[in-house]
């Protein structure tokens, strides 16, 4: 399960504009990719106190087969130790989509990884589907749900 | 206090005193809309016109003839917490359509009444009121569900929904989302199931829904009953007519994959 929890935290940048195509909403798209952009970095540099800066005091994150992460200092807590057990050396995005709607931006894609454990341990390939939504708080764009699910990715 | 009690009773009756021909002009526009009239749109409107949208940005009256003329007619708009402020040769007229609160400025042009300037705002329902619109669709789609009634089902997604299950493709569309539901009731009795909703967050016309499932399969072709725990996040989006409708769905399962 460890495996797909890197992929589930490091979100993807959408591939395309809100729908709609008002100027507001091409606005907050293009302030979400720039939010999930810097998050990513984040992510990919080790970075705990950034990746978090993302994340909403009242974040929900829905992994396969456990228990809900509810708030901050449980995301904190599993950042932490996501970040300390793994590198990302690749992760594709595909098949994006993203909703504009209020002051809120929803993400749908498949996101598809290679993980590679710091310590020992082959490297581990994953695959699912995701699902954010983004809630703009005062100037900033912050994550307050996510989920993934898995999809069956073929043995070599 | 006289002069207070003079200005509520004159704009109690003025209100009261909307002229027939300027009554039966805004109900020719809002129907014009609906209909894709563009004509009587295009009578009823001032050629100076702005629309100002519910996301900020503004329409002059060509940009709205263009958009009508692409238009498909539909339904007659509902109307409702309709109320008119007559200022001489000016009335101002608000009303909510579902979803919509509409603000028209009128005035008399050489003759004719005519919207000169009208401001579109969405209406966010309080949370209490899109709960339970939620819960009431979901109670639905839980009946449905147990039912294996796909027909059922299909009313609560728009044609355009999503569903993103676990180790299959995705459903795209109305079509494909009815016809994975009812090769899975071919496949599969529904024993028991339920949804639970934990939270809400609304996000302008969109609900979106977390909760968790456990339902309780016997395959049809023989084999031991399934059971499956899991959870979902839904997006619902409130429709023209009030109603909400699924645009996306994933869930996860808290089982093996397998």
């Amino acid at each position: 399960m460890k495996s797909i929890l890197a992929a589930a935290l490091v979100l993807a940048i959408p591939a395309c504009a809100g729908r709609g195509g008002s100027a507001s909403a091409s606005a907050d798209s293009a302030a979400v990719m720039s939010a999930v952009h810097d998050y990513r970095y984040a992510w990919m540099r080790g970075d705990t106190t950034a990746a978090l800066g993302f994340i909403s005091d009242d974040i929900r994150i829905l992994i396969p087969g456990l228990a809900d992460v509810n708030g901050k200092e449980a995301a904190r807590k599993l950042f932490v130790d996501e970040m300390a057990t793994y590198q990302i050396p690749s992760l594709t995005l595909t098949e994006q989509d993203l909703i504009v709607s209020g002051n809120h931006v929803i993400t749908v894609g498949i996101w598809e990884e290679t993980l590679v454990p710091k310590k020992e341990g082959a490297p581990i390939h994953a695959k699912g589907r995701f699902m954010t939504i983004w809630r703009k708080e005062g100037a900033e764009w912050r994550i307050v749900r996510y989920m993934l699910n898995d999809l069956e990715v073929p043995k070599p | 206090m006289h002069t207070l009690l003079f200005t509520v009773l004159a704009v109690t009756q003025a209100q009261t005193r909307v002229p027939p021909d300027l009554r039966k002009a805004m109900d020719q526009r809002i129907a014009a809309v609906a209909q894709a009239d563009v004509a009587t749109w295009d009578r009823l409107t001032a050629n100076n016109f702005v629309l100002i949208q519910p996301d900020g940005t503004t329409r002059t009256k060509a940009e709205r003839l263009v958009q009508l003329r692409a238009a498909q007619p539909g339904p007659a708009t509902v109307v409702t917490h309709e109320h008119v402020l007559m200022l001489g040769n000016t009335a101002v007229q608000r009303y909510q359509t579902p979803g919509t609160w509409v603000l028209a400025i009128w005035t008399m042009n050489r003759g004719t009444w005519q919207v000169t300037l009208a401001q579109a705002s969405p209406v966010v329902g309080d949370s209490a009121t899109v709960r339970q619109a939620i819960d009431a669709a979901a109670a639905r789609f839980t009946n449905a569900f147990k039912r294996g009634d796909a027909d059922s089902l299909m009313t609560l997604y728009t044609s355009t929904a999503v569903q993103l299950n676990p180790n299959f493709p995705a459903w795209e569309g109305a079509a494909a989302i009815k016809q994975a539901f009812a090769n899975f009731f071919n496949a599969m009795t529904v024993s028991d199931a339920s949804f639970t909703t934990h939270d809400i967050v609304i996000a302008g016309n969109k609900a979106i829904e977390r909760g968790s499932y456990a339902m309780r399969l016997k395959p049809k072709n023989g084999g031991a009953e399934v059971a499956d725990r899991g959870k979902y996040v839904t997006t619902w989006e409130r429709q023209p007519d009030g109603s909400w409708k699924i645009i996306r769905d994933i869930s996860n399962t808290d089982g093996a994959a397998p």
